[in-house]
């Protein structure tokens, strides 16, 4: 956890106080939260997948449907600070965009 | 001898006119007291009497022994006093209008209002200044009030009438003496000529005529002494009249007096009790305030402080600054708390000063006429029943006007909490003037502006707000989706797709996942709970309910994306693996968070503005992040947990995850039925399967009807009992015992609708496949023994076992197949 992570827990706090500002109900920001935290979640997939070398898929593809998350991780040598970078770079796009939608 | 004596007619009277009553006043001094004095004055100036210029003529020679024409000059100061006199009347009545418009001035307006209303007093009390010195000087010049102008009062008249009355009775009294004397002058004629009758006619007629005058003059004077009673008569009755009027006008006036005293006595009570009652009423009122708007302040502070509390133990591990920003929360909460005190204190004190505005004047008053009643109480009287009612009808719109502003102010102290919108909009109609400029204040208008923002309208603008963002987003993936496709058309033979089954993600092959997504959560939750050791245990669950969502809406929108199955479930592996290799460096730099927080200085509301005013800053958002908004948000914990709770409702039912956490934190997730409006509710689309239509993905989508196997009419596997566990499907098909429904069989031995019950089905048809075919084909080629219908399923039996072999499309696991094979397997003998 970075500096940066920090802030998005104030930032993410603020967005959803001021959304909620807006007339939002809860209900609303948390479809709104829990949308716009998969897309981001997704987007993250997306850039994994595409780095993905020929061989990694066939061992992803290999490995059995109830294997464990950190074995993923393990065999295919995700490094936690690249999916973070990734994460911070989509989450960040993801939130120019929303503020916009914001200030409207 | 004088025998024919010339008689002389009497000379007719002239008619005297009844003669002007003038009671004999003595002249009176100008009065000692100012305003009586004003009054003589105002009667002088209108008629100045050639005496008393003379005096002001003569004062103005001895002020200066050259002035020329000091009597004109006097006869202008006369006029002046007129003047002034009518001057001073009309800042009076400025004065009265003034206090008039101060009291009913609206709020905003009083201020100034009451400024004019000092600005006519001062005005007044100039004049009355210049006025006095004036009367002063002409009190010292010697001017009195001269009987002429001096009113005449009641006596006065009934005086001047007397004097008329008697006046003309006197004037006949004096036609009456005329008659005699008339009568007497006939006598004398009448005995002249009976003396000239007694010379030639004889004594007989002297005596006659001489006996005759005798009656006449007797008759006269009898007649001049009626006439002289009757004066006197009427006299006496005048004077008994006057007596009795005398004593009844002295009687009425002793009447009046009583009935002014007691009138006014009551109307004093009844204004004392009026006024008692204002104040009473005020008083309760403003101390009812006080406490209401005291218990309402802090109804409202009070919840806020304790989530500021909660948010500040949960934020002792994350770092001072968002400690700072909790407290500067609670500080603003202070503040705003003691603006609304001042505020309230404001309206107590304007509400006193109106009271004592209207009261005040009228008291003053009272006072002031209490010496003058005594003189003229039918005037009072009618003075003291007119400011009655001016008091009793300023003080009502007053009292009403002060119980409002309480209101208002009450109102204000209330509504600032987005469930008192409308409370919220009456303070910031009111409370506008005077805290305007604080910072709290414009905290508090843009709250009230976004509020003002109704719930109805912003399920259209979410719409809009989702597709700005989201559908993007949809553009992003296009050409992942046109990428896709190819595979997607040839892993077709695959998988048709992803569905939920009894709360299970599970594969187009029948493979349910829910194992390593148990696992998945379990990390997951670990280490959110492992991140926050002090937060509360429904962070777990939330984090737990936000994973699943994530999943289930993810595999909903690669499916919807035309993505294979194969490349589904490589990224749901991804996808997991991705939240696992964050949460652990989350986990493992959790003891590092405070400090880094310190360091970073951050502040919550700086960064709000900052990111407002750089769009481009650049903001990390981690699954750790996540969490801890998931902590200090519990109504997000609890509209999440409604929502997955709404999946719930439509019958789906959750697992329950709790057992591969040993139960720490993950009951939370338990669903909570009922209460949820599910329409409202988004949930993940994962029915929808086939061509995707990225561009517009929906933003909200309709609370989900799955595709659930197997298909109605076969009652539904009891999941529950599933095991994770089970042998190869290989060898329990020997389990199988011939001739027996294959259906039934496979979901015992399966345990339930798994993966295993879809090989098993697959399998033990393979097994059996020639006992099925011999067995149908026995049926159909003996029709005449059994009956059509059955004949029917027979040749549906061997059309399905043929088109199982052929048909390359009929993937296990899919509803086409899963009705294939349900026909295929219908009779069979051992």
């Amino acid at each position: 956890m970075n500096p940066q992570d920090l802030s998005a827990i104030t930032v993410y706090q603020d967005i959803l106080t001021v959304l909620k500002e807006r007339g939002y109900s809860d209900m609303e920001v948390t479809e709104m939260f829990v949308k716009l935290t998969a897309q981001a979640e997704m987007e993250v997939v997306e850039e994994l997948m595409g780095k993905l070398t020929e061989d990694q898929l066939k061992v992803l593809d290999s490995m059995p449907d109830n294997v464990s998350a950190s074995e993923i991780v393990q065999k295919l040598d995700i490094q936690g600070d690249v999916v973070d970078s990734i994460r911070a770079e989509k989450t960040a796009k993801l939130i120019e965009e929303i503020i916009p939608s914001l200030n409207e | 001898m004088e025998t024919n004596p010339a008689l002389e007619p009497p000379a007719p009277k002239p008619a005297t006119p009844t003669p002007e009553y003038t009671p004999q006043k003595s002249p009176q001094p100008l009065a000692r007291n100012f305003e009586q004095r004003v009054k003589q004055l105002d009667i002088i100036a209108q008629n100045p009497s050639d005496n008393q210029v003379k005096l002001i003529a003569d004062k103005f020679r001895a002020d200066n022994p050259d002035t020329e024409d000091a009597e004109g000059m006097a006869r202008n100061a006369f006029e002046n006093m007129g003047v002034m006199v009518k001057e001073r009347t009309e800042a009076d009545q400025a004065v009265k209008q003034a206090r008039r418009e101060a009291l009913a001035a609206p709020r905003d307006q009083f201020k100034s209002r009451v400024e004019a209303l000092r600005e006519a007093e001062r005005r007044r009390s100039e004049i009355n200044s210049t006025l006095r010195n004036f009367s002063d000087d002409f009190k010292d010049a010697g001017i009195v009030l001269e009987g002429s102008q001096q009113p005449l009062g009641l006596m006065d008249k009934v005086s001047k009438k007397a004097y008329e009355t008697g006046w003309q009775m006197a004037a006949g009294a004096q036609r009456v003496g005329e008659t005699v004397k008339e009568g007497a002058q006939g006598l004398i004629e009448l005995g002249r000529r009976g003396w000239r009758a007694l010379v030639s006619s004889g004594a007989d007629r002297l005596n006659q005529a001489q006996e005759k005058g005798s009656n006449t003059f007797n008759n006269v004077k009898a007649k001049a002494e009626a006439g002289k009673s009757k004066v006197g008569f009427g006299l006496g009755r005048l004077g008994e009249a006057f007596r009795g009027a005398k004593e009844v006008v002295g009687r009425k006036i002793s009447e009046a007096r009583d009935a002014a005293s007691v009138w006014i006595s009551q109307r004093r009570g009844e204004i004392a009790t009026r006024v008692g009652k204002a104040r009473e009423s005020v008083e309760t009122r403003l101390s009812e305030l006080r406490v209401s708007a005291g218990a309402r302040i802090d109804s409202f502070t009070r919840p806020m402080r304790e989530m500021g509390e909660a948010a500040r133990k949960k934020m002792d591990e994350v770092g001072v600054s968002l400690h700072k920003f909790a407290s500067e929360q609670a500080t603003r909460i202070d503040n705003l708390r003691k603006e609304i005190g001042e505020r309230v204190r404001g309206e107590i004190s304007m509400a006193v000063a109106k009271t004592k505005i209207f009261l005040e004047p009228a008291w003053e008053s009272v006072q002031k006429d209490r010496e003058s009643i005594r003189e003229n109480k039918d005037m009072m009287m009618e003075k003291l029943g007119i400011m009655v009612e001016g008091v009793s009808d300023l003080a009502s719109p007053i009292i009403d006007r002060i119980l409002d502003q309480g209101r208002d102010a009450r109102d204000a102290a209330l509504g600032f909490t987005d469930r008192h919108t409308q409370g919220l909009r009456v303070f910031g109609r009111n409370a506008l003037t005077s805290i305007s400029e604080s910072d709290t204040w414009k905290f508090m208008q843009e709250r009230w502006e976004s509020l003002r923002l109704r719930s109805n309208e912003s399920r259209a603008r979410l719409n809009t707000f989702l597709n700005a963002s989201l559908g993007n987003m949809g553009e992003r993936f296009k050409p992942l989706t046109e990428a896709v496709s190819a595979r997607a058309k040839r892993a077709a033979s695959l998988l048709t797709g992803v569905r939920i089954e009894n709360g299970y993600i599970v594969h187009g092959d029948g493979v349910r996942v829910s194992d390593e997504v148990s696992e998945w959560f379990m990390q997951q939750g670990t280490t959110a709970k492992e991140f926050l050791k002090r937060g509360k245990e429904g962070v777990s669950g939330g984090l737990d309910m936000l994973r699943r969502y994530w999943e289930i809406y993810a595999v909903g929108k690669w499916t919807e994306a035309g993505l294979s199955g194969v490349d589904v479930k490589r990224r749901l592996k991804i996808l997991r693996a991705a939240g696992a290799a964050s949460m652990g460096r989350a986990a493992h730099g959790a003891g590092r968070v405070a400090s880094l927080g310190t360091a970073a200085g951050l502040e919550g509301a700086a960064m709000l503005g900052s990111l407002a005013k750089d769009k481009k800053g650049k903001v990390a958002l981690t699954v750790a992040a996540l969490a801890l908004a998931l902590a200090v948000s519990p109504e997000l914990r609890d509209g999440l947990q409604n929502m997955l709770g709404s999946v719930d409702l439509s019958g789906l039912g959750l697992p329950d995850f709790g057992i591969h956490l040993g139960g720490a934190g993950i009951d939370a997730v338990s669903p909570q039925p009922g209460g949820i409006d599910i329409g409202s509710i988004p949930a993940p689309d994962i029915s929808s399967i086939g061509v995707p239509d990225v561009s517009g993905i929906p933003s909200i989508v309709p609370t989900p009807t799955p595709d659930i196997l197997p298909p109605g009419g076969v009652s539904l596997p009891d999941v529950a009992s599933a095991v994770s566990n089970i042998p190869s499907p290989d060898t329990l098909i020997n389990s199988f015992t011939p001739g027996q429904p294959l259906e039934a069989q496979a979901r015992e031995i399966a345990g339930g609708v798994n993966e295993t019950y879809y090989q098993l089905l697959q399998g033990g048809f393979d097994q059996f496949k020639d006992n099925f075919l011999t067995t149908a084909q026995t049926i159909v080629n003996n029709a005449s023994n059994y009956s059509p219908e059955q004949v029917s399923i027979a040749q549906d039996q061997l059309n399905a076992a043929a088109r199982l072999d052929q048909d390359p499309t009929l993937i296990q696991g899919t509803q086409a197949w899963y009705d294939t094979i349900m026909k295929a397997a219908h009779f069979w003998r051992p």
